[in-house]
């Protein structure tokens, strides 16, 4: 309890407070205002917004799919491959990021947009397969022979049984591929050099430039962004949470 | 195509079903007729859901034949074979509520909407399950649920409905009167049902002809009440119903020995003086105060109150002892009279009188079977290498508390109650039979060592 006092609360309290005094501390609106009337820092947001569902459609497309044949495996090979698929992520994210430009630089790639993408794909894809997975290969196999047992060939059996069985993991797959994109500011530096910027870029340019004050209240918008996300994923979400988690 | 014109909805002929090495199914060969209510019935490993799931398709045969409604379905996928299902935990679909998941086949088979409707809502009907359409199936209780999953399965109007242990999770009240209406089902429907259970009670109230299965092995196909009279073997009237099972003697045609006296009874057809086994129904033994009339006598050990009637344990001064059932209790301590009638004995061939094993000559002391060698007092100075036959009387047979006491472990997979000794089958490490008769206490799946000792071990030339 202590803990979430002090690490979460405060540091919330905080950002509230910050977003809506000014630097001398006096109560206003003014930095709220500032992100709907200031284009550019909307514009940002909105650009951030595209990208991450990119991301987030190309994870589905890939994961699932990978997911679905993991789960397929026999339950030893499978566990040898997910741990596979995780173990980029012991490695610090900016070496993997800097990793993937020296790479595209040796292949001749230009940095860019594509790259961007690629980045955010290559980081945020095993929090998208896992989840999935991991519901995936809990299904009980019961549902799948009655399915069968009520007339349903293998491709019926996918889309009336597995599929609709596997949407909390997809869901709890978005919520951890979706909102860490809009926020991420590393990946958009190194692999666009500097030239694509995200939401999370701005918010970091503002804390280190000082405007902390600006900062918090464009933190806060993202915030409430994400929470509505959470909010209507509703049912869903609060179920994947429980049966669908990373950790 | 040629037309069928037996009256066998499912026909099974020579199967068997090995699952990695291990073989779960051996030789099933099972009709079932139109509108025939068949109980597949077996303690738990016998094989009976396995049998099920092959019939469904879920599993692969490995050697034999499974037709239905005249039609090779072997190597048939279970979604195009006309039998549905009731799974033993339901298997409803957790993302549907009631009516998708009745309505999952019709949907399937893209039938217009207003005749699933008119289905779903029939069959519903039936189950008494009418204003649940909406309701989430994680929402109903357990009886609710197991109502929506044979109307998931009915609503297909399938050839075969095919039941495994509908019941087993409800509770007993809940469970009986289940019973009454899967019942009235069979007859309404007028399909055939094939029903797995290990409820021996189960199968006496719904069947028409019972299936008993152990190990794999169809012990005895017969209505339940050859099943309950004329058990064929000591496994079956153990199984089902109570019973009291003992060794005899049969003396000439008519007549049977067994604990120290000799009774008339009416089965023939025997060697004189064959070893057989005895099976008498507890609620066949008449138990009145000690008179002329008794052809025996016992003295009553305990007596309990069962509700319809007593169940009392006597002993004879011969020291067998029987389980008696009357509507007359007499207290512990009180000696009494007993009576069998002659066609309330039934006499059924032994399966065996002593292990016979396969067998090597290691050297001149020692012979290996069941995968290990045992010390042997008389190898008839045969030379290593020999095949033998091994024999070894159930009773020369020690077990042992402790595995590694034992020259071999194993494990105790039946426990038959002979009135006066438990003869114990115990499944030895590289899965063969050891059949031993003790006085001592053991539990099933007890895990004990095995020992005989050099001069049980008896070598026969082949």
């Amino acid at each position: 309890m202590l803990f979430l006092a002090f690490f979460v609360l405060v540091p919330m309290a905080l950002i509230v407070f910050y977003a809506f005094t000014t630097i001398e501390g006096t109560f206003t609106f003014a930095n709220i205002q500032k992100f709907w009337i200031h284009p550019e820092a909307m514009q940002t947001f909105l650009y951030s917004v595209v990208v991450a569902l990119i991301t987030t459609v190309i994870c589905i497309l890939i994961g699932y799919p990978a997911a679905y044949i993991l789960s397929k495996m026999e339950s030893r090979k499978a566990k040898l491959l997910v741990i596979l698929f995780i173990l980029p992520m012991w490695i610090n994210f900016l070496i993997r990021t800097l990793a993937t430009v020296a790479l595209f630089d040796f292949l001749k790639i230009p940095l860019g947009e594509g790259a961007l993408i690629f980045g955010m794909v290559y980081n945020f894809l095993p929090f998208m397969i896992y989840p999935i997975y991991n519901i995936l290969q809990k299904t009980d196999q019961n549902l799948i022979e009655a399915a069968q047992d009520l007339g349903a060939n293998p491709r019926q059996v996918f889309f009336k049984t597995i599929f609709p069985l596997s949407i909390p993991g997809i869901t709890s797959g978005i919520i951890m591929v979706f909102m860490p994109v809009i926020s991420t500011f590393a990946i958009a530096e190194l692999l666009t050099i500097n030239n694509i910027k995200l939401f999370g870029t701005t918010l970091q340019e503002n804390i280190y430039n000082g405007t902390w004050n600006y900062g918090a209240a464009l933190s806060l918008v993202m915030l409430l962004f994400i929470g509505i996300t959470v909010v209507l994923n509703g049912e869903g979400s609060s179920k994947a949470a429980e049966e669908g988690n990373l950790i | 195509m040629q037309q069928k014109t037996d009256n066998n909805i499912i026909t099974i002929e020579r199967l068997s079903h090995a699952f990695s090495g291990k073989t779960v199914l051996q030789d099933i060969n099972l009709s079932i007729g139109k509108g025939e209510f068949v109980t597949i019935l077996g303690p738990s490993g016998c094989g009976k859901t396995t049998l099920m799931r092959l019939i469904a398709g879920f599993l692969k045969v490995s050697e034999g034949k499974i037709a239905i409604a005249g039609q090779d379905v072997t190597e048939t996928p279970p979604h195009l074979r006309p039998v549905n299902t009731v799974f033993q935990r339901y298997a409803l679909f957790p993302h549907l509520n009631v009516f998708n998941n009745v309505a999952f086949g019709l949907n399937l088979k893209k039938l217009p909407k207003d005749v699933i409707l008119k289905k779903v809502k029939k069959v519903l009907k039936m189950v008494v399950m009418t204003d649940y359409e909406e309701r989430d199936v994680d929402s109903l209780s357990g009886g609710q649920q197991q109502r929506v999953a044979i109307a998931r399965a009915i609503v297909n109007e399938p050839e075969v409905l095919l039941l495994d242990e509908p019941l087993a999770a409800l509770d007993l009240k809940m469970r009986k009167d289940m019973q009454m209406e899967i019942k009235a089902m069979h007859k309404k429907l007028g399909i055939s049902f094939v029903y797995i259970t290990h409820d021996q009670e189960e199968a006496l109230t719904l069947s028409d002809r019972i299936v008993v299965m152990r190990e794999g092995v169809i012990q005895q196909i017969g209505s339940p009440i050859e099943i309950y009279n004329e058990p064929a073997n000591a496994f079956v009237a153990d199984f089902i119903g109570e019973s009291n099972i003992l060794n005899g003697v049969m003396i000439k045609d008519s007549l049977v020995e067994f604990a120290g006296h000799q009774f008339e009874c009416v089965d023939k057809d025997f060697a004189p003086n064959e070893p057989v086994e005895v099976v008498i129904r507890p609620e066949d033994i008449y138990i009145f105060e000690l008179s002329e009339a008794a052809q025996f006598s016992g003295k009553v050990t305990s007596c309990i109150f069962k509700g319809v009637h007593y169940e009392m344990m006597v002993t004879t001064p011969e020291g067998y002892e029987f389980l008696i059932q009357d509507y007359r209790n007499f207290e512990p301590g009180h000696t009494v009279g007993l009576r069998v009638k002659p066609f309330d004995i039934q006499v059924m061939k032994k399966e065996r009188h002593c292990n016979t094993f396969k067998g090597t000559v290691v050297d001149k002391t020692h012979v290996r079977f069941l995968g290990t060698p045992f010390e042997c007092a008389d190898t008839h100075s045969l030379a290593g290498g020999t095949e033998v036959r091994v024999k070894v009387e159930f009773g020369d047979v020690n077990l042992q508390d402790n595995q590694e006491d034992g020259m071999l472990s194993g494990v105790v997979s039946f426990i038959l109650y002979k009135g006066n000794h438990y003869h114990l089958t115990i499944l030895t490490g590289n899965n063969e039979h050891i059949f031993v008769d003790t006085n001592d206490v053991w539990d099933d799946a007890d895990c004990i060592g095995i020992s005989i000792s050099p001069e049980s071990i008896l070598i026969e030339t082949i």
